[in-house]
């Protein structure tokens, strides 16, 4: 097709102006917070969490027509890998939570795969990667714009983005907003105490701006923890019941059904206080208690989420041991199958690994009662936990109100005159649900509790985005209200590390449970004022 | 599906009620108590011959926008007042609950149409948004009748074309969504990538070249075209010209190109844009590949210069029904584009 070019200029083709005003064309698309054209890096490419949630959320976003028309993936990893979009396709396939794979969007997406393999402790991966960047820059259309994922251990992360500093793979953020952008995605757990959060956020502001790094937590991209926010600031009925004249407790559990899985010499260094509770379970507590943000900003969402965090009390010294349980799972039965105990799997592994402890104090299990030093929450308690190997596969919270002023009903057929109470199912079968008293139709008064229940799988399907997904795409957008801010990160580890210490300073008691029980019964000494944990 | 005869307006409503109530009612069945998933009430008006098709939609829909459904016809083999009505619902395990849905299939004779928004008014479920389709080979007296009702119109121009859509919307103050806009996305961002780095060539646009198959019965250039004018300020003089936002002419270009496979009849094959920034002329194109059609060839020349291959997509209808109820923040730009499209086509 011939284009014509006008001899000479028409009135419009003055010079620009130095304020650029927003293209015309964008606006009202769905895309116009889409992200620009961009290559997504992922180091560690060759792991478990590439091939199985990566990779696929990727092949979501392109199937859902999110990724952006100039797009490039590159993978990342020591090992060779002469078929990486072949291999990546077959865990698309497995792990995808769309099936069948869609061919066609498959293999747009696999154009733009390639691999660089490398040790990133030497200088040349990261020449070899630039290499390939410039390579995708001009076959894709990337522009320039580059999103690391570090899928690596805390260890390897600083060496990475010092490498990729060094190669000059990131640049300072600028203010131009047709700039081209870097940014870096770091998984959890980010540092394993205070000290080690703090050198590594300082080495990382060392290469890098704040507004270029993004901690990721993948609880908060799960529909139903986002939906916290918006159930609680997006309706007018719930906030005014959202505090200590109406909650007489509030309960977090994150249990899971699996063991250690065969990671028992990761497991042994972190346990489930560092695995679960000081992300995970932190950053629900701070959705579920934090005051209302001026606006949907990273900055304002994450400021009043840090609030939280500061208002927490300290569990210090030997208070630890009052307002904190710790505990392992011993043998039992998880969905009718005989699972051994954790020291068990523990010393079937020393054979092969004779370095592993013979004293484990290694914790699969931890219950906590926390205190909010605030107007909204004060005397209010929020219990917590997690663990593993526990009766069922749940995260949820569970707001209990108070108790009614007068037992109108008290002597009612039915009635047990329980609180209501309003559960935030966080997974599996995400959802919300309200319970509370009824009357049974028919003559006279009779009182049944029922659920009103509402469920995403019911009213929106049950294929809701993954997690992954939603953050890798904001990561792309820049937008980073989903993601943990350095501060934040310091104040959960700030939180943690005196329990954590006083636990090994004092001897806490690893209490045992038996696998598929609901924890060990010591925990229910942390319940004040007749509460009981809830087994749902 | 239960029928349940044909009769006068109310008596149908009645009917319909009745049925409903039986359904939900679960105690008078002895069956599990139900829950029903409301996220809106869905009204889809379509021609008689269509009605599987709809249903089909209705179910696919369902699955992820799960609400009261509706499907209406008039059909022309009823007595004029006579309505045929047909309920019929979907259920299904959610963990320990049961949970359904419902759908509504009403028959209207020539006359009873006029009432068919007194009809919905009646049976919709209250408390959730009602989005009005008007469907392939939709009678567009009962699409009218039924637009006091909607909270939301969706329209395809492809079908119904730009002229007719205008015109629907000059009648209600609902937002109207286009499946045809919704199928052009990736011409629009694609064309709004040329701009991303040279805003103000949107201004100094003096050539606008749009290549499609013929054949179909509605232009699809027209939109493009709305969607060019009034997003960048232009004045339309006629179908060959246009004034630009600085004053000068706008040479307007259509080619017609024989369908070949895989491509049908009335789709975009090009666009072409010439424009200036900076004093230096800037050639825009943007076309199917001959050796792929699936595939386009975007490049810039002159004053900016890139070219880059891009696959353009499939995109199946279900999930253009789904950006047309969900999309709503492209509202007020379409209705600006397809004033400005049925004011080229009427030239």
């Amino acid at each position: 097709m011939s284009t014509e070019t006008a001899a000479s200029a028409p009135s419009g083709a003055a010079p620009i102006n130095s304020t650029i005003p927003p293209n015309p064309l964008r606006e009202g698309m769905p895309e116009e917070t889409a992200p620009r054209p961009a290559a997504i890096i992922i180091f560690g490419a060759s792991g478990d969490l590439t091939r199985r949630k990566l990779v696929p959320a990727i092949y979501n976003l392109a199937l859902s027509r999110l990724l952006p028309q100039g797009f490039a993936l590159v993978g990342v990893a020591r090992r060779p890998k002469p078929e990486f979009a072949a291999e990546m396709r077959e865990n698309v396939a497995k792990y995808s939570r769309r099936k069948p794979l869609n061919d066609a969007a498959w293999n747009e997406l696999a154009a733009g795969i390639s691999y660089v393999q490398g040790d990133h402790n030497d200088p040349t991966t990261f020449t070899k990667l630039k290499e390939e960047l410039e390579r995708v820059d001009k076959t894709r259309g990337t522009a320039g714009n580059r999103l690391f994922y570090l899928s690596v251990g805390p260890d390897e992360v600083a060496k990475i983005v010092r490498g990729l500093k060094e190669s000059g793979l990131v640049v300072a953020p600028s203010d131009d907003p047709e700039a081209s952008y870097q940014r870096v995605i770091v998984e959890k757990p980010f540092g394993t105490n205070l000290a080690t959060a703090k050198a590594l956020n300082r080495e990382l502001l060392t290469y890098l701006d704040e507004s270029q790094i993004f901690r990721i937590d993948h609880y908060l991209g799960k529909e139903t923890v986002q939906n916290l926010l918006v159930f609680r600031f997006g309706n007018t009925i719930f906030e005014p019941l959202w505090s200590r004249q109406h909650v007489d407790h509030v309960q977090i559990t994150v249990a899971e059904e699996i063991g250690i899985e065969g990671r028992i010499d990761f497991y042994e260094k972190i346990g489930i206080t560092r695995d679960i509770v000081q992300n995970h379970a932190l950053q629900i507590l701070t959705l579920v208690a934090m005051e209302p943000p001026s606006s949907w900003d990273a900055n304002a969402v994450r400021d009043e989420k840090v609030k939280v965090l500061r208002t927490l009390r300290p569990i210090r010294g030997k208070e630890v041991l009052e307002r904190t349980v710790r505990g392992r799972y011993a043998a039992g039965t998880v969905r009718g199958d005989k699972v051994p105990g954790y020291l068990d799997e523990l010393e079937a592994l020393r054979a092969e690994k004779p370095e592993l402890s013979k004293d484990s104090k290694t914790e699969t299990y931890v219950g906590m009662r926390l205190e909010l030093e605030s107007w909204r929450w004060g005397g209010v308690p929020f219990y917590l936990r997690a663990g593993k190997r526990l009766a069922k596969r749940v995260a949820e919270v569970a707001i209990h109100f108070k108790s009614l002023p007068h037992g109108l009903f008290k002597d009612t057929l039915g009635a047990t005159n329980e609180p209501n109470s309003l559960v935030i199912r966080i997974q599996p079968d995400e959802g919300i649900s309200l319970r509370f008293a009824t009357k049974v139709p028919g003559q006279g008064i009779a009182v049944r509790e029922v659920a009103m229940d509402f469920r995403y799988g019911a009213e929106f399907g049950a294929s809701t985005p993954e997690a992954y997904e939603r953050l890798i795409l904001d990561a792309m957008r820049g937008e980073a209200t989903l993601f943990t801010r350095a501060d934040e990160v310091e104040a959960q580890w700030g939180f943690i590390d005196p329990i954590l210490a006083a636990w090994e300073k004092y001897e806490a008691p690893v209490a045992n449970y038996p696998a598929g029980s609901w924890g060990p019964t010591e925990a229910d000494g942390l319940l004040v004022g007749g509460d009981t944990w809830r087994k749902p | 599906m239960t029928p349940t005869g044909s009769g006068a307006v109310s008596e149908a409503v009645s009917r319909v009620e009745a049925e409903l109530n039986a359904f939900w009612s679960a105690a008078s069945q002895g069956s599990e108590p139900k829950a029903r998933a409301s996220t809106m009430n869905f009204v889809v008006v379509g021609a008689p011959t269509e009605k599987d098709a709809l249903r089909d939609e209705i179910e696919t829909l369902s699955a992820t926008r799960a609400g009261r459904a509706f499907l209406m016809t008039i059909d022309a083999h009823l007595p004029p007042w006579d309505v045929d009505s047909d309920v019929s619902a979907v259920c299904h395990k959610e963990g320990e609950s049961v949970v359904c849905y419902d759908r509504i299939e009403l028959d209207f004779g020539a006359m009873a149409a006029q009432r068919a928004a007194s009809v919905v008014g009646a049976l919709v479920l209250s408390e959730v948004p009602t989005i009005l389709e008007a469907g392939a080979g939709a009678p567009v007296s009962l699409v009218e009748a039924l637009m006091s009702r909607a909270d939301r119109l969706i329209v395809d121009s492809a079908d119904l074309g730009v002229r007719k859509v205008s015109e629907l919307g000059r009648k209600t103050t609902a937002p109207i969504a286009d499946r045809a806009f919704v199928r052009t996305f990736s011409w629009r961002d694609m064309v709004a990538r040329f701009f991303d780095d040279a805003v103000m060539a949107t201004r100094a646009v003096t050539r606008i070249r749009i290549a499609r198959t013929s054949g179909w019965k509605q232009d699809p250039a027209a939109l493009l075209l709305g969607w060019l004018a009034s997003r960048l300020g232009m004045k339309i003089e006629s179908k060959e010209s246009a004034i630009n936002a600085n004053g000068d002419k706008v040479t307007i270009e259509l080619v017609s190109e024989d369908p070949k496979e895989p491509l049908g009849p009335g789709e975009i094959t090009g666009i072409h844009l010439s424009t200036w920034i900076d004093g230096v002329a800037l050639e825009l194109s943007c076309s199917r590949m001959d050796e792929d059609l699936h595939t386009v060839c975007w490049k810039r020349e002159g004053a900016r210069v890139g070219a880059h291959h891009h696959a353009l997509g499939f995109r199946e209808e279900s999930w253009v029904l789904l950006k047309c109820i969900d999309a709503t923040e492209g509202d007020g730009i379409y209705r600006e584009a397809v004033l400005a499209a049925a004011d080229w086509s009427g030239r």
